[in-house]
């Protein structure tokens, strides 16, 4: 039996990192979890528009253009289409409010999947509430 | 009620989970969804997200390291 609800934090903006809240994140959705993802600093500079295709991996940063590769010829999803997947299973995605005025980062600049702003108090309701919470 | 064919042939962890999941956000109650696929783990794990969603596996085949998942969806 999966439990009931979900909450990320999602600090970190390496490839690998990213893949792995993203397909946690899709996992949950899949299994009928309420999902929360809270995005701060370089988190929400992934979810800027285009920005999911420039992040790199978290060791050995000069091979993430071979790491890619690797990854769709074993058709693996790109971390673009499990964005938009976890969008469409209606993962609730949250940018942190003070991430955005310090980094200069207007709602406009980011993807059309963050659908909320909000601070420390919306994370922590969303994560008092969950089974499980993760800090990535 | 719709009868609704997907594949995920080829696919690997998580998608065969997540095009089930959206295919089934797509019905309606009582309709019923096939999954054709080839990725091992996800035979079983689709079941079980099935089961969590309250949604009813009707059916399970298997042949050859290909499998089809029949589901449905419930009120």
């Amino acid at each position: 039996m999966a439990a009931k609800s979900m909450t990320i934090v999602m600090h970190a903006d390496d490839l690998d990192k990213s893949m792995a809240a993203f397909i946690l994140a899709a996992g949950a959705a899949a299994k009928g979890m309420d999902v929360t993802m809270f995005f701060t600093f370089w988190g929400l500079m992934a979810m800027k528009k285009g920005g999911a295709d420039k992040v790199k991996l978290s060791k050995f940063r000069m091979f993430t253009g071979f790491m890619k590769s690797t990854m769709k010829k074993h058709n693996v999803a790109t971390l673009d289409e499990l964005i938009k997947d976890c969008g469409e299973m209606g993962v609730r995605m949250v940018a942190c409010e003070m991430t955005m005025e310090l980094m200069n980062t207007p709602k406009e600049s980011l993807r059309s999947e963050i659908t909320e702003i909000g601070g420390v108090g919306t994370y922590l309701d969303a994560a008092g509430e969950s089974n499980i919470t993760l800090f990535i | 009620m719709a009868e609704v064919k997907i594949s995920t042939v080829g696919l690997n962890c998580p998608k065969p989970l997540i095009e089930t999941r959206k295919a089934m956000r797509k019905l309606e109650a009582g309709d019923i969804l096939i999954i054709e696929g080839d990725h091992a783990v996800s035979k079983d794990e689709i079941q079980q997200a099935v089961k969590d969603t309250g949604d009813i596996v009707l059916g399970v085949e298997e042949t050859g390291g290909k499998w089809v998942i029949k589901v449905q969806k419930s009120g």
